[in-house]
């Protein structure tokens, strides 16, 4: 681990990648804890496009979390990474996490299975 | 090698037996008599054929996929030196079949159709199937590049798996977007908009966007870090900026100015 952690230059947008260096995403937003007794402390790392869409705007990020829902992709909730997970900071971010299972590839498999993979030659 | 077909356009010049001091001397840029608009529009159309951004992106993916390395430069640089070159020759070949044969007889492409017959006058009966493979080989390779390049930018931008080596199974975003990709580009088509139009506005709105792609390129081209010894020139770096100011101003004047005067 680095000692110090520069927030937009170590960490936002960064590319994810799990333990077996396969993409999760981009680090898409973080969330705070406000406590009362001590300083604001990291508790997630957001990735997904609703975590991308809310930096633009709340409405954008509700929208495409109902068609996620709606379409039966998932909960359309960013996934969110524990900081305790993170192993390395680098040109990538390394995550010890196994990323094809997580929320994060909800839309992977949501194509996967209604699209793509109907598609003759999809597993050649 | 399906693409070698296009080079019907250059041996067509040489069988029409030109003037060549006079071939030199159109390749030369002349002040345009008249429709000063719409001539920078085909200029700056040209131009974003040329270079057009979405290569960068194109070529750097493969390279990722690819692994490239040090001892990759080489080999490169002749690939970029006669890719750019042959494109350039074709070009040419196509602009000086086009005033020796349409020019003088007073016709103005404004469909491919019409295009058609500047490869009739050297090869006659054998024109019409020349051309149709050329376009035909070189536009199912730039949808399918351009298609994939999607899906490249997408799935580098928003952080997905992502390989064209991969089982379509196994990076179903990354194959999702260059086939619905194809499938707009076809509507579009079937929809009746007239495809040299479209292709031409593409082309030049292409140098409107060449900056904003080309720009970051230039930065990570001289940074030592990345390049060491590799990096860029003083000489390559003016003739790049100078090359992306001047299409993006020309771009600027002469897209709207097309656009309102529209024939």
């Amino acid at each position: 681990m680095v000692d110090e952690l520069h927030l937009f230059r170590d960490l936002l947008d960064k590319q994810l990648v799990d333990g077996e260096d396969r993409p999760l995403g981009k680090a898409d937003g973080v969330v705070f804890e406000i406590r009362a007794d001590g300083p604001p402390r990291l508790v997630a790392v957001e990735v997904g496009a609703s975590a991308v869409l809310r930096r633009v705007s709340r409405r954008l990020a509700e929208a495409s979390a109902r068609i996620a829902r709606r379409l039966g992709v998932g909960s359309g909730e960013p996934l969110r990474v524990d900081p305790e997970r993170f192993v390395h900071f680098g040109k990538e971010v390394k995550v010890d996490i196994d990323a094809p299972r997580t929320a994060a590839y909800a839309w992977e498999r949501w194509l996967r299975r209604t699209l793509i993979g109907r598609i003759p030659g999809s597993d050649a | 090698m399906l693409g070698l077909v296009a080079l019907s356009f250059v041996a067509g010049v040489f069988i029409l037996r030109p003037d060549w001091s006079e071939v030199a001397r159109g390749f030369v840029p002349s002040r345009p008599n008249g429709e000063a608009a719409h001539y920078g529009y085909l200029a700056v159309s040209i131009l974003g054929a040329t270079i057009s951004p979405y290569l960068l992106n194109f070529y750097s993916a493969g390279a990722i996929e690819d692994d490239w390395g040090e001892k990759d430069v080489a080999t490169n640089r002749i690939v970029s030196v006669f890719g750019m070159g042959f494109g350039s020759v074709v070009s040419m070949g196509v602009l000086a079949m086009a005033a020796l044969v349409l020019a003088p007889r007073g016709i103005r492409v404004e469909g491919y159709e019409q295009a058609a017959l500047i490869l009739t006058a050297p090869f006659g009966k054998w024109g019409l199937p020349l051309f149709a493979a050329s376009l035909a080989v070189g536009c199912f390779g730039a949808a399918l590049e351009v298609a994939l390049n999607l899906s490249y930018v997408l799935a580098q931008a928003l952080g997905w798996n992502w390989g064209e080596d991969q089982r379509p199974k196994d990076d179903a975003r990354f194959c999702t977007v260059y086939t619905v990709a194809i499938a707009i580009g076809a509507i579009l088509i079937a929809a009746g908009i007239p495809p040299l139009k479209l292709t031409m506005f593409s082309m030049a709105l292409t140098v409107l966007i060449l900056p904003l792609i080309v720009f970051p390129f230039l930065v990570i081209l001289n940074d030592p870090r990345y390049l060491r010894t590799h990096r860029n020139g003083r000489l390559s770096n003016l003739v790049v900026l100078a090359i992306l100011a001047m299409g993006a101003v020309l771009a600027l004047v002469v897209i709207p100015l097309e656009v309102v005067g529209g024939r």
